[in-house]
């Protein structure tokens, strides 16, 4: 038996969280020899019992996502224990986690629906908007600024580009959404307790893109007037706005 | 003849502070002698949720909890995070400061679940050193909390009682006995909780927790297990044993923890009420006094 505490205490959260533990097949997850002489039952109501916490954390953000599962949700949330060791206790850590679990596990097979992975990525970035509204310091806003008349993409906002109009199954819960290549913003938008999902035309997505600094407006190169623009991106919160003035 | 009488303070009666029931907890602030906060909150939590608790400061007397420090993993201490607890501390004025006698996580994996550790002198002086850094480090009064487990290691050669009071002798700290972990490892493990109790030297118990809620988890062994759930009023049998806790020490606080269910907040009111019948008035025959006046008689 190993004497360092340490060492011990490693493999058991190792043991714990493994699939094969936590799903109940102990036959196949034969104890550490650091771990000899616990019960193993006990274990494994200890694996489950955190799993499910765990599992709670997730779900709670992605509500529609686990709706979508279906009848595959034991067998993605079995894969997903054994490919995602918990590594934090964070609502967000975790489910950041589980969020790239689900868009890279369609690399490797067919999903249904097949929009699922949008659907997690956008329930992330409703989550992401939210908690970034609870720390957002407006205070922030007026800080120190060269720049005259400069534009930059809200630093609570989250850009997301899918392949279906996923917008009808958060409005309706429409489990069908159109396939059309679709650009959204998700943000806190002013004065809103809730957070909300914007679509943009291709032109403002770039843009918002790629502006995650400050940009004067004037030095700005883009296909439409933006000036017409930016009263609008402001009102909803997706960009801010520092106009100097002399 | 000298007469003796002896006065003890009242314990603090309040609820663990719950962002999501802030706006509910401040329209009954009067109900409450004390609020529970968790110190992790203040550190990693939202700047709204920092705004809302450090806004109490002043309001209610703030107690503080922490559920981040994982004192039994066997690695060095987080002096960084023991530094920002100390600070949060401060700024709360809070009296003492609470952790679980536990570990829940080793380093690049995190359970979120409190686990036992081996009952041996061995471990238990690991922790006493760890203690010692906390109190160095910490400016208030430190206590350690007894928690529930399904498990023990084959090596444990102390009692829970023993383990508990080995350190807390060693190093001064005091106990926030949780009342309903000790009633739930007595039903799982066979324990005796009044002789935990009894076993508990006079003036270790400084805060108590009570919660209700629990689920029978069904096991392939015959003897299901019963687990935590801080969803539902307290339970009369653990009223009872904060009772009979009550009539062996004096802690200075009793809070009530509340997770799960926080819509069903009528049932928080009641049971403030419901521990507030169980604390014994204010002259007792409690032998863990603060506080004796003499007068001559």
């Amino acid at each position: 038996m190993p004497t360092c505490l340490l060492d011990r205490q490693v493999r058991l959260l190792e043991y714990l969280t493994r699939g094969v533990v936590v799903f109940g097949d102990t036959d196949g997850a034969p104890l550490d020899k650091g771990l000899r002489g616990i019960d193993r039952q006990s274990l494994r109501l200890q694996a489950r019992v955190s799993h499910e916490k765990r599992m709670r954390r997730i779900g709670a953000i992605f509500p529609r996502t686990f709706g979508l599962l279906g009848d595959s949700r034991d067998l993605i949330i079995r894969e997903f224990t054994d490919a995602c060791l918990p590594t934090s206790t964070g609502f967000i850590e975790n489910a950041r986690q589980f969020r790239d679990f689900i868009w890279h596990r369609r690399e490797r097979q067919t999903v249904t629906p097949p929009y699922l992975h949008e659907v997690a990525a956008c329930e992330l970035g409703l989550a992401e908007a939210r908690a970034f509204a609870e720390d957002w310091d407006r205070m922030t806003d007026v800080e120190n600024s060269q720049s005259r008349n400069s534009i930059r993409r809200h630093p609570g906002v989250v850009l997301l580009r899918c392949a279906y109009d996923i917008r009808s199954v958060f409005a309706n819960g429409e489990a069908d959404p159109t396939r059309r290549d679709t650009r959204l913003a998700i943000n806190m938008p002013p004065g809103s307790e809730q957070p909300a999902i914007f679509e943009l035309a291709p032109a403002i997505f770039d843009l918002l893109a790629v502006m995650d600094d400050w940009a004067q407006v004037a030095t700005l190169d883009v296909p439409f007037h933006l000036n017409d623009v930016i009263c609008d991106l402001t009102k909803h919160g997706l960009i801010q706005t520092r106009l100097e003035i002399q | 003849m000298r007469e003796v009488t002896t006065i003890t303070p009242r314990p603090m009666v309040g609820i663990g502070y719950r962002a999501p029931l802030d706006a509910w907890t401040r329209a009954n602030l009067h109900q409450f002698d004390v609020l529970e906060i968790t110190v992790d909150d203040c550190i990693f939590g939202s700047r709204r949720r920092q705004s809302a608790i450090f806004d109490l400061v002043g309001r209610v007397p703030l107690t503080a909890h922490g559920v981040g420090l994982s004192i039994g993993t066997d690695v060095p201490i987080d002096l960084r995070y023991l530094d920002k607890v100390a600070e949060v501390i401060e700024r709360l004025g809070a009296p003492a400061y609470s952790e679980h006698l536990a570990f829940t996580g080793v380093p690049g994996r995190e359970l979120g679940n409190l686990l036992p550790l081996p009952r041996t002198e061995a471990i238990a002086e690991s922790v006493i050193a760890k203690v010692r850094i906390v109190q160095a480090r910490v400016g208030v009064p430190f206590l350690l909390e007894n928690i529930t487990y399904f498990f023990e290691w084959p090596d444990s050669d102390m009692s829970d009682v023993e383990f508990t009071k080995l350190i807390c002798r060693e190093t001064g700290a005091g106990l926030l006995l949780d009342v309903e972990n000790l009633r739930l490892n007595a039903a799982n493990h066979g324990l005796d909780a009044d002789e935990f109790v009894d076993a508990l030297p006079t003036g270790v118990v400084r805060e108590v927790h009570v919660a209700g809620g629990a689920t029978l988890i069904e096991t392939s062994s015959e003897r299901p297990f019963v687990a935590d759930t801080h969803s539902h009023p307290v339970p009369d049998a653990a009223l009872d044993l904060l009772g009979y806790v009550l009539r062996r020490h004096r802690p200075a606080a009793i809070v009530l923890e509340r997770d799960e269910r926080l819509d069903a907040v009528d049932e928080i009111l009641i049971d403030m009420a419901r521990i507030r019948s169980r604390v014994p008035s204010l002259q007792s025959e409690c032998p863990d006094a603060d506080m004796s006046v003499g007068s001559t008689g």
